[in-house]
This record gives C-alpha cells, structure tokens and sequence, in this order.
C-alpha cells in the first residue's frame, strides 16, 4: 500500500484530503449552526451544474465549481433579501433552476455517462497541483478565520440577535461564513462528489457535537474526526480499491454510529 | 492621633481604624467620600472600628456617610438637616465643633427628607457623574408594519444611570420599541441617541428565554465573547462576573443545557462582563420560578447601587415591577401613557 500511496496522484490526493479532513468540518460547524443546510444542498446542486458545464466545454471543473457556487451564494443573497436571510425559498428555486439547466446541458453537448457520475462520486486522483494548493490555502483561512475571529463566530453562534446589538460586523461575517461554506462546498465535489459531501462536511460536526460541551471542543473534535475518517477512508480504498469518495463517506458514518453507542455529554 | 484631632496638612476627611489613619483626602464637596466608598471595597479591616473625621458635612455627605456604615463621626462643621438625619438614623455616635442652619450647596435643598439613604445615594452618584450609565433619548420614534401603527410619535429621555421598566399590553409596540433602539429594526422616523450619538454602543441585551436548538457552547464561553478583543485578564473578567451572579460553578456546563434562572444569570453575568452602560432586558424572568426570579430581582437592585448602568426593562411581571420600584414606562396603543 505503500508504494501506491507514493505514486504522485494518489499521494496529492491523500494530501489534500487532509487538508480538507482538518478544515472543512470547521465550515460544517458553521452550517450546522447558522442553519445553512438549505444553502448547501442547493449549492451541491448547482455544482452538478458547473461539473456540467465543465464537461461540455472542457473547462476547469474546480475553477467551474468556485465560480458557481459564489455566483450561486450572490444571487441567494440577492434573493434572500440581506440581512434576514431567509435561505429556504431561495434556495429551492436555485436547486430547481440549476438541476434543469445541468440536465439541459448534458443532455445537448452529449456529455458521456461515465463523466456525470464523476459529479456525484468525487475523484480525488485527478487532482492538480493547483487544485492542491487551493484545497490549501482554504484549509489555512479556515483555520485562520476560526481562531482569530473566534469571539465574533461565538457571538453570532450565540444568538442572533444579541449578536446584532454586540457586533457592528454581525452581517459581514456571516457573509464571510456563507462565502467560506461555498468554496468548502466547491472544493469537496473535487472529492466526495455531490452526494457525499456530508460526509466531510456535517458528518464530523455532528459525532463531534455529541462529546462537546463547547465551541472550541466542538470545532477541534469536528476537524479531529474529519481527520481519522479522511485517512482511515482514504486509506481503506487503496487497500480494498473501492472509490474513495465512498469509503471516506463510510467511515464518516460508521464512526458516527459508533458514537451513537457512547452516552450523549 | 484620633479622628477627634484637628485634620493636618489640608486634608478634608480622614478615617481611621482605631487610632490608626488608614484613609484621607484632600478632595472637595463628596469625591472624598466617594473616594472612600472605593477605598472600602478592597478594605479588609471591621467596618464597625472606623472612624471619620470631616471638614464639612450637609445632608448629602451625612446621607453617604450613612450608606457606607461608619459608626463614629467627628464633624467641624455640620448643617442642621445634616444632624437631623444623623439623628433620624440613631446608630451614629457624632460629635461636631460647630452647627450652621444649612450649607451652601444645592444638594442640601434637593435632597428631601422622603428620601431614603439608598435613593440619597443614588441621586449622589448621579449628580457627582459616578454612573456607568449612559443617557438614552427617544425622540418622536415611528413605526408600523404594513399600514398598522405600531409606535405613534414616542419620546422620552433616559438620564444616566435611570432604571426604567416599559409596561403595556401584548401588542401595545414593547418589542418593537426594543428592537428599534436594539437597531434591529429601523424606525420610520424619528430617531434614538445614546450619549448624543446615534450609533448603538456599550449595550446589553438580555433577551426572553426561548427553546433553542442545543448547541455546545460553554457558560465560560458566552460571558467570555462579550468582553473585548484588547481587554487582558479576560479569565479574571469572566470568573468576576460569573461570581458576582453565583453561578462561577456552571462555568464548564454547556448553556444550552441550562434552567431557566441558570441561564438568565449567565446572560446578566454576560451583561457584567461587557461592562454596558445600557442594559436592555425583554422579560428576564418570564417562565421562571419564584426563586430564580427573586435571585434575578436581587441581581438587578443592586447594579443599580454598584454599576448604575442606565436600564430599560420590559416586564409583565406585576410582582416584580412593585418590588423593583422602578418608575414605568407606559405604552398603549402606540403612544406612552
């Protein structure tokens, strides 16, 4: 196994799926608790969207995903209306839109099948050099972000509207957050695909949420579980060559279930 | 040297424990004895083996001298209301060189003899500028929601340090009214200045409880994000306030996870924390017991002695507002009665 984890494709893929074990589930603690699950599952779907696009077109499939999702999150935002940010709604009307469109452009530049399952399963061997750095520069804004601004995120974590009469910034930030959420999301399509990106992103967070009685325990369990379950997935389809979007997928929620087992803190 | 001996060297007021001086001024009109009363707060030794000597001592000096407990009083030259109260309140052994009708200062004629020692107290601090609060001004404030009025032409004027409670009927414009000077929501007209400014600062908002999604987020957490990036001692500010509402031992627990009257003290340890100079508590004891709420009543009584933030209280809570005393707030129909 260990020869194959030194080929330069696997090996850029078991490093930036640690990049993203670490941070991303810092970015799921934000959807989890600034109720943006709405906002992520109408991103999944408008990335099937930009994979689409990619596809037909020959383009960058990450630079598709990032462009996307952020044009995706400014129109949610518009739609939304600002500082209330009611992300239901908008959120449906996205999800239908882009699902139409994607299905539309598979169908008319005659994307091939095998492709298309790529958007939903995540190939982490294809990864770039570049791709490699973006998935680390954002890791290293998570992580940034996360602690420098932690007083702001608890503020806003706390209440609502507490955090408003306490942080002139309160709205600002969470537009920072929303932004960071969708370029998680982006980047985790590279890896798990659309329909297992929970498995970096809330799976962690919500094993996590069932041993910490903080917020500071609960990001550092979050990323600490995003961490074992990326390796031990990652490394579990190279010695079973199964995908390793679904492997990680599967440790992610073995090891939640498995927390299951544990009394709740 | 005793507290009987002649004050040396320009000192106005001297205290001493036995015939030790453990405390002097050279200050003028009452900031030696609000200086004093700081002096207090650290002082280890018995209040009861003080003893004070002043220069000069009105009704309002004799009233302070009162609040803060010294027992054995020397005064050169003391005014008769002075004497009177010191009288009224018989548990002071006072001698005085000489007596005057009254002394020159218009605290002596705004101090009235209705007047109990904590409100001559809290008048004092006012007028001496010693409160932590900070003046709130409505004015002509206007709101509604769709086409109904909610707020028609509201004004009134919060001075320093004022504690407040805002009464009136479910959808009588209370929330709203919050939510405008909370800048949650903006008014259609009118305006609210804070200090003269009209921007929102050094507030508080202790909220009603509501069910809320659990979340780990610690006690020591929530009191902790309320004081400044800059600020040092950060653990020292949280364990302070945390204490001073006697629940320093919930500090690990997670807040979520909280009775009602265990987390509404947190939020008024958060409101410590922050040092706020305006205090906006929405029903802080709805849905609370009968201890919890007393403990939360205690709590807000004394910040108003301690602090002196200036404090708007919105409460349905009849038991509350007539042992509180507060002045009201009335509003109906959109308009303060």
């Amino acid at each position: 196994m260990l020869e194959l984890l030194l080929l330069p494709p696997i090996m850029k893929g078991f490093v930036a799926l640690l990049f993203a074990g670490v941070s991303f589930p810092l970015a799921g603690v934000m959807v989890t608790r600034l109720d943006m699950l709405p906002l992520r599952y109408m991103l999944m779907h408008s990335l099937l969207l930009g994979g689409a696009i990619a596809l037909a077109f020959n383009f960058p499939p990450l630079v598709c995903y990032i462009l996307l999702s952020l044009l995706t999150v400014l129109v949610m935002v518009y739609l939304s209306g600002g500082k209330n940010m009611h992300l239901g709604l908008s959120s449906a009307v996205l999800m239908v839109f882009s699902m139409a469109l994607a299905s539309v452009i598979v169908q008319v530049f005659d994307v091939p099948a095998k492709d298309t399952l790529e958007l939903i399963w995540g190939s982490p061997y294809t990864i770039t050099r570049v791709e490699l750095g973006c998935f680390a520069l954002l890791a290293a804004i998570l992580v940034f972000y996360v602690c420098y601004f932690s007083r702001e995120i608890s503020i806003l974590f706390f209440d609502r509207d507490v955090a408003f009469t306490m942080l002139k910034s309160a709205n600002r930030h969470r537009y920072v957050m929303v932004i960071l959420v969708a370029l998680v999301v982006a980047l985790s399509m590279r890896f798990v695909g659309a329909l297992l990106l929970d498995a970096l992103l809330i799976l962690p967070v919500i094993t996590a949420g069932r041993f910490a009685r903080s917020l500071k325990g609960l990001f550092f369990l979050s990323s600490l579980f995003g961490f074992i379950v990326s390796i031990v997935g990652y490394l579990v389809s190279l010695a079973l060559d199964l995908p390793p979007g679904a492997t990680v997928a599967l440790s992610s929620s073995i090891v939640y279930l498995v927390s299951l087992l544990s009394r709740k803190k | 040297m005793d507290y009987l001996s002649p004050l040396q060297d320009g000192c106005t007021l001297a205290v001493f424990d036995n015939d030790s001086l453990v405390f002097s001024s050279k200050g003028r009109w009452l900031h030696p004895l609000f200086e004093l009363e700081g002096f207090l707060k650290s002082y280890k030794g018995k209040r009861e083996n003080l003893s004070l000597h002043d220069t000069v001592q009105g009704r309002a000096a004799a009233a302070l001298t009162l609040y803060l407990g010294i027992t054995h009083v020397n005064v050169d030259l003391i005014s008769k209301p002075a004497l009177e109260l010191y009288e009224r309140n018989n548990v002071v052994d006072i001698t005085y060189k000489e007596q005057i009708e009254r002394i020159l200062c218009c605290t002596e004629d705004l101090i009235t003899p209705s007047m109990s020692i904590n409100d001559i107290y809290r008048f004092l601090r006012k007028k001496a500028n010693l409160t932590d609060g900070l003046k709130l001004e409505v004015k002509n404030l206007s709101f509604s929601y769709d086409d109904k009025i909610i707020l028609d032409d509201v004004s009134f004027t919060l001075e320093k340090g004022d504690a407040y409670i805002l009464t009136g009927d479910n959808g009588s414009g209370k929330s709203t009214l919050l939510s405008c000077i909370l800048g949650l929501l903006k008014p259609e007209q009118g305006e609210i200045l804070f200090d003269g400014k009209a921007e929102l600062h050094d507030a508080a908002y202790v909220k009603q409880l509501q069910s809320v999604s659990p979340f780990p987020l610690s006690v020591e957490e929530v009191v902790r994000m309320a004081i400044g990036k800059g600020e040092k001692n950060k653990a020292e500010h949280v364990e302070l306030a945390l204490r001073r509402t006697g629940v320093y031992h919930l500090k690990d627990r997670n807040y979520f996870t909280l009775s009602g009257g265990e987390a509404q003290k947190v939020n008024l340890s958060r409101a410590l924390a922050s040092k706020a100079r305006l205090l906006v508590l929405d029903e802080p004891t709805a849905s609370l017991d009968s201890t919890s709420r007393d403990e939360i009543l205690d709590l807000l009584s004394s910040l108003r002695f301690s602090e002196m933030p200036t404090i708007l209280l919105v409460s349905h809570d009849d038991v509350m507002n007539t042992r509180l005393a507060w002045p009201q707030l009335h509003l109906k129909g959109g308009h303060l009665a």
